[in-house]
């Protein structure tokens, strides 16, 4: 790009993008073919791109690719080490939970309703997580022209038909109960005019099949989430405390975690008969550089503490980069602008005011076929960093008529509008961005791990996506999945006893010359160092 | 650059940071009032004034605040509030359930505070009317993009807390006003009836 700046050029490429909407709106893109679909994902996607990869040195995937951070923090110096334990702070209990967004909560909730006595720790305050920003909605076969099987073939199709067929069969024959469930506790999800469930499509999807609560669908099921947990007494919940690495005895099997209390950095010992994680993903790890549109503490930590546990991993070379992350405006970089933005008919256009895909189609071509147009200089440059295309939100309201932008977005709306940007009439500027961990442990259709009595759910759980999540999936995977870990670690922790407690376990881990001071990364460092 | 001060300390930061990024710019480590960094979650409420600007005391969100010239800033993580203690399980009418619940709410004085205060944007005050006035649907919807900062109750001059008021009128008003979805229930009945068996036994 030539030296001018976007901003002093803006109205004449806003007026590019408003120039070509009417023609836009007649034109209808056809799917691309899959051998074009594989070209360009070969060519474009991160996941693609062997410098990001690295195999990993020890444990039980020894040799397995994995992308560099994680290989990473796996083989660096646990921040246990030498740490004193403050055994006054230390408790026993039946079910520990580490994580308090959806999964986490699900889990607590149902443990607890299962008889065992249930603690929950979580990084930072109940309910913080990636749970809470959803947008878009969740999948559910409701329709009268869907099933539970068409929802299993298109996210088989969209997962690259890796996905583990046994849990995803799980995932759609119980998503229409978790959904109830949600329905009964108090979630409030958007009707249509026959009084019942709006159904929306989503990228990849074959049907309409989403759910959604306007585009607050996370918000709206994490505090009612928070408040179904707040009417059992009985559950211990403990902030600003996360685990610093999983306790085992001498068969190797899981016997609770060792946590940090932050506010006096305290280690403390929690003892249980069974422990599940739901810690979520990591793209606060930022892999490949990308920006991510992250909860600030989604940094993979879960993932490590159970690897080195003994735990397996798959697919963690496989990501989802999100292909409308915001470059412009610059204060929003990393944000969201959900999919269903092109669902109801958003279009991508590139510098020539063209359309250049099919935006419903599935997250990893639509991806990198933005990355694509950029590379080949059809891109329009925010700065020397930053090259996006534009999303064209103000077609929206042209198409669907009156204030549908503002009413049917309006968290989108909001965020945009404080930093003084109108998208009921213009363009923003958008480039994938890192949004979620297709892979990650190992579990059965208990949810169990290979480490015995370890459990886990939500996206720190990989197989059941696949190599490509369908947007609307991961959201109902913490409901249904949140009940099966809850109600089987409860059930096994009323029929085992206390285990001993010791790190041994760590004295596998093979170290190497490492970014990372300690492992696993509780928080990201974006404290400014060039000082 | 601009000048901000933090808790009583002066700084320069660049003017195109949100003021969560300006902690991070000055080098102090963030581990409350940090969390979606997306405007969602509610953690990162800030109070503000800007020097010589205006007498008001403006909150937002550090994730979605730019910082201004002459901005003296403080975060409010969390915020002390009484939540429903007694559940009354049938009674008459909306009005009388909710003054059961909340009997506080009777010494609202109609200020308004809460509705200038919201980083939202929502009308606090209308649903709080709409509530006490049996009109749950109304204020239900004027509620519902409510991010449960607590930026209201920590402006209430008579100790009210109006995020707590909304959640409960939300949920009553779900169980009171509408229908479960049928579409929903066919479909959980055709699946617990084995419809899809024959489908599932070709594909695995």
């Amino acid at each position: 790009m030539s030296g001018t700046k976007l901003s002093e050029n803006i109205d004449k490429r806003l007026f590019e993008v408003s120039n070509s909407r009417e023609k836009r709106l007649q034109q209808k893109i056809e799917d691309a073919d899959d051998k074009t679909k594989q070209e360009v994902l070969r060519k474009y996607h991160p996941d693609y791109i062997d410098d990001l990869f690295t195999q990993l040195n020890s444990g039980v995937n020894k040799g397995k690719r994995v992308v560099k951070e994680f290989a990473e923090l796996v083989s660096s110096r646990s921040i246990v080490e030498n740490a004193k334990i403050d055994q006054s702070a230390s408790f026993d209990t039946d079910v520990l939970i580490v994580g308090g967004g959806g999964a986490g909560i699900t889990a607590a909730i149902f443990a607890h309703d299962a008889g065992a006595e249930v603690t929950l720790v979580t990084k930072l305050r109940l309910g913080d997580s990636n749970t809470i920003m959803a947008q878009g909605g969740l999948q559910v076969s409701i329709g009268r022209d869907d099933s539970p099987i068409i929802h299993f073939k298109d996210s088989m199709k969209g997962g690259g038909n890796v996905n583990d067929a046994e849990l995803l069969r799980i995932l759609v024959e119980n998503g229409p109960k978790s959904v109830a469930w949600l329905e009964r506790i108090g979630v409030i999800l958007n009707k249509d005019e026959n009084d019942d469930f709006a159904l929306k499509k989503g990228g990849g999807a074959s049907r309409n099949r989403l759910v959604y609560a306007k585009d607050y669908t996370g918000l709206e099921i994490t505090r009612n989430l928070i408040n179904e947990l707040t009417k059992r007494e009985g559950i211990k919940v403990i902030e600003f405390s996360p685990v610093a690495e999983l306790l085992t005895d001498k068969n190797g099997n899981c016997t609770g975690a060792v946590v940090i209390d932050y506010d006096n950095d305290h280690f403390f010992n929690v003892r249980a008969k069974t422990t599940i994680l739901a810690t979520g993903g990591s793209g606060r790890l930022h892999i490949g550089g990308f920006p991510s549109s992250n909860h600030f503490g989604s940094t993979g930590d879960g993932m490590v503490n159970a690897y080195r546990a003994g735990a397996e991993v798959v697919d963690m070379d496989s990501f989802q980069y999100h292909p409308t992350g915001v470059v412009f405006p610059s204060q929003m970089l990393g944000l969201l602008v959900t999919e269903a933005i092109r669902s109801e008919g958003g279009h991508l256009v590139n510098a020539l005011g063209e359309r250049f895909v099919n935006e419903t189609q599935t997250r990893d071509f639509v991806a990198a076929s933005i990355i694509k147009e950029c590379r080949e200089g059809r891109g329009i440059a925010v700065d020397d960093k930053y090259t996006g295309v534009w999303l064209d939100i103000p077609a929206l309201d042209i198409a669907n008529g009156g204030d549908f932008v503002r009413k049917r977005f309006p968290a989108m709306f909001r965020q945009f509008k404080r930093f003084g940007w109108d998208i009921r009439k213009k363009p923003v500027l958008v480039f994938p961005t890192l949004h979620y961990q297709n892979g990650g442990l190992k579990v059965d259709r208990y949810g169990e791990t290979a480490v015995k009595n370890l459990y886990a759910v939500g996206e720190t759980v990989g197989g059941i996506h696949g190599r490509n999540r369908l947007m609307g999936n991961s959201l109902l995977e913490l409901f249904v999945f949140g009940e099966i870990v809850g109600l089987n670690a409860a059930e096994r922790a009323n029929n085992i006893d206390l285990g001993e407690v010791s790190t041994e376990h760590l004295k596998s881990i093979k170290y190497i010359k490492s970014q990372y001071s300690s492992s696993p990364l509780l928080l990201p460092d974006y404290i400014r160092k060039d000082f | 650059m601009v000048k901000i001060e933090i808790l009583g300390k002066y700084y320069q930061v660049p003017e195109d940071l949100t003021i969560l990024q300006s902690f991070w710019y000055v080098g102090q480590k963030k581990i409350r009032g940090v969390g979606c960094l997306g405007g969602f979650c509610g953690a990162c409420s800030t109070v503000y004034r800007i020097a010589n600007e205006d007498y008001k005391l403006h909150v937002g969100l550090a994730c979605q605040t730019q910082v201004a010239d002459g901005m003296s800033l403080v975060q409010i993580p969390f915020f002390p509030t009484r939540t429903k203690t007694n559940y009354a399980e049938t009674v008459a009418d909306n009005q009388d359930l909710l003054l059961q619940v909340y009997p506080d709410l009777r010494k609202c004085i109609s200020c308004g505070a809460c509705t200038r205060v919201c980083p939202q944007g929502l009308n606090v005050l209308g649903y709080l009317i709409k509530a006490e006035d049996g009109d749950f649907e109304t204020s239900a919807n004027w509620s519902f993009d409510c991010i449960n900062c607590g930026m209201c109750a920590m402006k209430c001059p008579v100790d009210l807390a109006p995020n707590l008021i909304g959640a409960y009128v939300r949920e009553k008003n779900h169980e009171l006003n509408h229908s479960k979805s049928r579409i929903l229930n066919q479909r959980i009945e055709e699946i617990n009836r084995g419809d899809f068996d024959d489908e599932w036994n070709e594909i695995i």
